[in-house]
């Protein structure tokens, strides 16, 4: 016995409404609504690396300077392209201020969208005694 | 008429519907998180700053170390400092309210200390 399977409207059949497919269908529409959000997330975990590495920089950077000694090349290479560095030295209140600033690109290819970035730190200036002789 | 046939429309939607959701509370947890771990680290910094400027009246100001200590803090960073100096170390802490609302709950206040003193000539 065999049976024909058919879709359509054949004499004396109802039409035979098939959902087969459907779920891979879907799959294939909400991929790239999920892949937002995951990258979504990655930026985040993205940005957080970046603002910790300036606070903890700009921490170092205002001990450098509260000392008295020129930043280092190598402090400067240490930092993420294109950080911008601010010194505001206030020798009546004998501190120094010391900002980074940086832009970070989170955006997707199509939705390009950039943050900025600011860490602060303060340090005491130290006093620079003259050697003698 | 096939009364075996299974629709699968709308499963895939509510299962993508259902983890993005769950991506989007990780998310918005990990957030969380992160702030207090950078509201950690500029503790971190304050406080070594404040041990610092304490530890530099250290070697001809003494008793003064601690008061100087809590001064620059407090003119900094607006946080008063917990303090201990002896002859050669002093030591900082700090403590400020969380700021995250719902952590706040669990953690509501974060700690920070740090201790500086004179180098020895070894």
């Amino acid at each position: 016995m065999t049976s024909e399977v058919s879709v359509g409207l054949d004499e004396g059949k109802h039409l035979v409404q098939r959902s087969h497919g459907y779920a891979i269908a879907e799959f294939a529409l909400a991929i790239p609504a999920l892949l937002i959000v995951v990258a979504m997330s990655v930026s985040l975990v993205g940005l957080t690396i970046t603002q910790i590495q300036l606070e903890s920089a700009a921490a170092l950077g205002a001990r450098i300077v509260g000392r008295g000694d020129p930043i280092p090349d190598s402090f400067r290479n240490s930092l993420p392209e294109g950080t911008e560095i601010v010194i505001e030295p206030d020798v009546e209140a004998e501190v120094v201020n010391f900002t980074l600033k940086t832009t970070k690109n989170i955006g997707l290819i199509l939705v390009p969208y950039q943050i900025d970035l600011t860490a602060n730190a303060r340090a005491r200036l130290e006093p620079v005694f003259e050697e003698f002789g | 008429m096939d009364r075996t046939t299974k629709s699968e429309s709308g499963q895939i939607s509510i299962l993508v519907l259902a983890a993005a959701i769950a991506f989007l509370l990780g998310t918005i947890a990990i957030g969380m998180l992160v702030e207090v771990m950078v509201a950690q680290q500029r503790l971190n910094a304050k406080a070594e700053a404040t041990a610092l400027a304490g530890a530099l009246e250290l070697e001809f100001n003494q008793e003064q170390a601690c008061a100087v200590a809590d001064e620059f803090s407090t003119t900094n960073f607006g946080t008063q400092a917990q303090c201990a100096a002896d002859s050669a170390n002093v030591a900082i802490l700090l403590s400020e309210p969380n700021a995250n609302r719902f952590l706040s709950i669990f953690l509501p206040k974060i700690q920070a200390s740090s201790r500086a003193g004179i180098a020895s000539d070894d």
